[in-house]
């Protein structure tokens, strides 16, 4: 399916006939149409995030306002982009934005590092990490799609179920008994739930998707 | 490894990214300004196509431009002009219209040779301005003289 025509996860699947392309939102945009830019938003406002996410996930954990301020940074600078005529130049959209996203906090961590007077060593590993995250705007937006969707099944998981899902640090650092004494239950009959759980996540997410589950990379996923 | 528990890994790992991402805020709304951010960039001078205002700022520096060098080349002239022709080096006072006020007879008497004060009376005739009538400054005289019959 097009990225074009597509919307966020699952939420927006009953939108995929209806939403205009792209290319006529950017221009539409370029003629200072509000309501196109919201909708280009609203379609690729989580690549964005997730794209910034992945070139600097530390700074994000630390502090979500961080992501917030370089994701505005990159629409203000992609709505500058097209106002100054690039629409034409632009081509695929979430391949820009990503781009766009990267080189945005890319710096974003270069000033920090800069600013700070006495640069730590995380702030340089920041960083070394951003600089060496690549860039594949497909292989980005499939993530974040099967993000989407996993986090919409996981929704769908009985109460009991996603009491389990929270108890994920333990459980896949294999400290089964920790998670067992917090979730109140003997640890063989966590250890054969969590088995469930996952398989239930697993069907949910080969109903909603047309792809299994593909293993993270090592471009900095984990 | 068997197939399954290659999902199982799959699914784990994606759910630790999930939550990963839900810590970093990946999944919360940008709060943007759709509005206020197209109003602002409309206000941004454009790299492409230029408005008026920048238009007429480009134009008035390039007039401005152009001004200041025709001036100069205008004052290069003249320097070359009168590097040719020494009479019209003379004092500012001296133009043609006063030497031609200045009679051949009057020049002959304020002519004090080089080095001798010259009278208040005779400085219109000092066309080098260097406090004496001499043939420097009659030579200067008689050009400007010829100068004023022509223009006549």
């Amino acid at each position: 399916m097009p990225a074009s025509h597509r919307t966020d996860g699952v939420e927006g699947a009953s939108q995929v006939s209806q939403s205009p392309p792209d290319e006529f939102l950017l221009r539409s945009v370029a003629g200072g149409d509000a309501a196109a830019l919201r909708l280009l938003i609203q379609r690729y406002d989580r690549l964005v995030r997730y794209t910034i996410f992945r070139v600097a996930r530390g700074p994000c954990q630390r502090d979500p306002d961080w992501l917030d301020t370089v994701a505005g940074e990159t629409w203000t600078g992609f709505v500058h982009g097209l106002s100054a005529g690039r629409v034409e130049s632009i081509g695929s959209v979430p391949a820009y934005l990503v781009r766009v996203a990267r080189n945005r906090a890319v710096s974003e961590l270069r000033r920090l590092a800069r600013a700070d007077e006495s640069p730590s060593l995380e702030w340089h590993e920041d960083v070394q990490t951003a600089s060496a995250v690549e860039d594949n705007p497909a292989e980005v937006l499939s993530r974040i799609e099967q993000l989407a969707v996993l986090r919409s099944c996981i929704g769908e998981l009985e109460e009991s179920d996603r009491a389990l899902v929270s108890q994920l640090g333990p459980i896949t650092e294999h400290r089964w008994s920790m998670a067992a004494h917090t979730l109140e239950m003997p640890e063989s009959t966590l250890r054969s739930r969590w088995r469930l759980v996952i398989e239930r996540l697993h069907r949910c997410m080969d109903r909603k998707t047309d792809h299994r589950l593909a293993p993270p990379d090592a471009t900095g996923d984990r | 490894m068997t197939r399954e528990d290659h999902h199982h890994e799959a699914i784990e790992s994606a759910l630790a990214e999930l939550a990963a991402a839900e810590r970093g805020g990946v999944f919360r709304n940008t709060p943007v300004d759709a509005a206020g951010l197209l109003k602002q960039s409309q206000r941004r001078p454009t790299g492409g196509r230029l408005s008026w205002p920048r238009w007429a700022a480009i134009a008035a520096v390039v007039a401005l431009a152009v001004g200041v060098w025709s001036f100069m080349f205008s004052s290069q002239l003249r320097q070359l002009r009168n590097a040719r022709n020494p009479a019209a080096v003379a004092q500012p006072g001296h133009r043609l219209a006063e030497a031609a006020s200045i009679s051949d007879a009057a020049f002959v008497s304020c002519f004090t040779g080089p080095g001798e004060r010259v009278a208040t009376s005779c400085v219109p005739c000092d066309y080098d301005a260097d406090a004496d009538v001499d043939l420097a400054d009659f030579g200067r005289h008689q050009l400007l003289r010829e100068d004023a019959v022509l223009v006549r």
